[in-house]
């Protein structure tokens, strides 16, 4: 694979996926927190919710140390 | 969501006890109205509010009905080469965003939900409907054009723009002239998604550009629609979330699940559902059919479906909502979105009047019904002013229109009222939703009753309206104006107006109190529910997102990948 061609699929991924994740989460949370269930349920859903998007932080944070790391690199074939 | 929670057989006999009692209320409340002898102004009046009654009762049963179908919906089981065939060979899906100078960050969202849906073989295009020639300032209508047109690159979507006209159907329709190899006048389009090789595609699926789609929005549905040859459309619920912070938004969203749960659910169990414009797969070939959307009306989704129906397509309902996106923020966009419903339903009510006189057999008995309900709803601006209206009249002059005593009045009306107001609670908790939401959502769109009646004389005078889409982001206006409310105010104090007289007659006067207890009580409702609009003025809600813990499981996992790492 060529190092451009990498980078393309990273930053793709970065901009796409992990920015997806958190419009996701976002309307999730809404959809729980109306619902009339028992809070406990709805604690543990907004508590995955907050940990996906812990996660997805990570995620992210890795995704840009790896397009770093690449760019870095010298040579072209990865 | 669980459809077996509804389909006991008690649920069935309570659906059944509900419709026999609004009957029976019915038949009784024409029996008194003819059965006594009474001057002609009370028997005008009588006749107004039997009038009434009988619409209020109607849409009650008609909602029953709904539920009762809802009840008897059985699974479909799609046959397994079906689903082979569509994972092997997915027909070709192009995703519709129309776009009326909505603010670019809601634009980039929903075209990034719709880039990331799993189906492999589809296609995306903003259908750029703005009114350049209307900017004030042309640099920002440049800069505005070239966002877009940066988004539409940088996504790999394409864009369509051509000379502006019949609004979101418009843009739809030129659309599908395109995709049939016409070119509408001075229309441009730019091709950036470079995998779709033909524009021809044989299902089209429609998101406003405030929708965001879930990945697996169209695995399903195309293949229920592959399914079903005869299927024109299926149509998803709408589910507002922008209302954690948003009062307006919150009760607004409160009334989509009243009418995406239930009702519409009902609908497409007799194949009877029609479009509502967003989050909607279409056939193609069913589109052509009938050369497009209807432009004549300001609801050109539910117009489309008519024509659907005539032809003899079927429209189909998929209950699981695979969509979200944002309701109006402000009681001023609320009242403009009621009133472009309105209006544009109402519109089709009539349209649909003549059409019948003009040909009963254009459509099934039971899709005449269904659209009589739905399009016919609007008219409850009226019956509210009639409802709010005749008590005040009663306890300032003495005039009655529901003739019979207050105890008759308790012993017909409760058991019906009880009956029916049971059973809509109870069916909306079973789908986990709150009674508060549910309340709010009837007492605001009750308050929202000039802009029913408003919409009622356009729609009878033959006023077409604007499309005008709900303002989002940096284009809401903040900026409250007390002007905007001042039928509403009037209103609750001829209600209040009416409640004082009627607590003075009871304290003066010593007789017939009961009468005068029921009549004041019904000024005292009519003004609180009017007066639960000064609730939304500030539409703001404090809500924090909560910041949990991880739990031990999520501990583990953390500190595995941190190893890994």
């Amino acid at each position: 694979m060529k190092k451009q061609e990498l980078l393309d699929a990273l930053n793709e991924a970065l901009r796409t996926e992990e920015a997806a994740i958190s419009i996701y989460s976002k309307h999730f949370e809404a959809f729980s927190t109306r619902l009339d269930i028992d809070p406990k349920i709805i604690e543990q859903i907004q508590t995955k919710i907050a940990y996906l998007n812990t996660e997805n932080q990570k995620h992210k944070n890795i995704c840009i140390e790896l397009i770093q790391k690449v760019k870095e690199k010298n040579q072209d074939d990865i | 969501m669980d459809k077996r929670k509804i389909q006991s057989s008690s649920f069935k006999i309570l659906i059944i006890c509900g419709i026999f009692a609004a009957l029976i209320y019915l038949i009784l409340r024409t029996i008194l109205y003819f059965g006594g002898d009474h001057p002609i102004k009370e028997m005008i009046l009588g006749l107004i509010l039997l009038f009434c009654e009988i619409f209020v009762v109607i849409q009650g049963i008609g909602y029953l009905m709904e539920l009762f179908s809802v009840s008897k919906i059985k699974n479909v089981q799609i046959p397994e080469e079906v689903r082979k065939s569509v994972l092997e060979n997915p027909p070709a899906v192009t995703i519709l965003i129309p776009s009326y100078k909505e603010p670019i960050e809601v634009i980039e969202t929903t075209i990034l939900a719709c880039y990331n849906m799993n189906y492999p073989n589809k296609q995306i295009v903003l259908l750029d409907d703005t009114r350049y020639d209307l900017f004030e300032n042309s640099n920002e209508a440049e800069e505005y054009k070239k966002n877009l047109q940066t988004i539409c690159i940088r996504d790999k979507i394409n864009l369509f723009r051509r000379k502006w006209r019949g609004a979101k159907a418009g843009i739809i329709n030129d659309y599908l002239a395109h995709m049939r190899g016409e070119s509408p006048p001075e229309m441009e389009f730019e091709r950036y998604d470079e995998k779709g090789s033909s524009l021809q595609t044989k299902y089209i699926a429609i998101f406003d550009a405030d929708q965001n789609p879930m990945p697996d929005f169209l695995d399903e549905l195309v293949v229920k629609m592959e399914a079903d040859p005869q299927i024109a459309f299926i149509q998803t619920p709408q589910y507002y979330t922008n209302f954690l912070n948003n009062k307006v938004a919150y009760t607004a969203s409160m009334q989509q699940i009243i009418f995406f749960e239930y009702i519409c659910e009902g609908k497409g169990a007799k194949e009877s559902m029609f479009c509502c414009g967003t989050n909607v797969l279409f056939k193609t070939e069913a589109l052509n059919d009938i050369k497009g959307f209807e432009e004549d009306s300001v609801t050109e989704d539910a117009a489309t479906s008519v024509n659907l129906h005539e032809k003899g397509w079927k429209t189909a309902y998929d209950n699981k909502v695979s969509a979200f996106g944002d309701g109006p923020e402000t009681l001023e966009s609320y009242f403009n979105q009621q009133y472009r419903w309105a209006l544009g339903n109402l519109g089709l009510f009539l349209t649909l009047i003549r059409k019948f006189f003009k040909n009963p057999k254009a459509l099934s008995p039971a899709k005449w019904w269904e659209y009589a309900l739905s399009t016919s709803h609007y008219l409850i601006g009226f019956v509210f002013i009639v409802f709010l209206l005749l008590p005040v009249i009663y306890l300032t002059f003495k005039i009655p229109g529901y003739f019979a005593s207050v105890y008759i009045y308790a012993l017909i009306f409760i058991p019906y009222f009880a009956i029916i107001l049971g059973t809509f609670i109870w069916t909306l908790k079973k789908r986990n939703y709150p009674a508060k939401g549910l309340f709010l959502a009837q007492w605001l769109m009750m308050a929202s009753f000039p802009v029913y009646i408003k919409a009622t004389f356009n729609a009878f005078l033959g006023k077409k309206g604007k499309f005008i889409t709900t303002p989002k982001g940096k284009n809401i206006n903040k900026n409250f104006s007390f002007k905007m409310l001042w039928p509403q105010i009037l209103f609750s104090g001829v209600a209040i107006w009416g409640l004082v007289w009627g607590i003075s007659r009871i304290y003066f006067e010593q007789r017939t109190v009961g009468s005068y207890i029921a009549n004041a009580f019904w000024c005292l409702y009519y003004a609180l529910i009017i007066l639960i609009l000064f609730y939304f003025i500030d539409p703001k809600l404090s809500y924090k997102t909560p910041n949990f813990p991880p739990n031990d499981d999520q501990k583990k996992t953390d500190s595995t990948l941190q190893k890994e790492e």
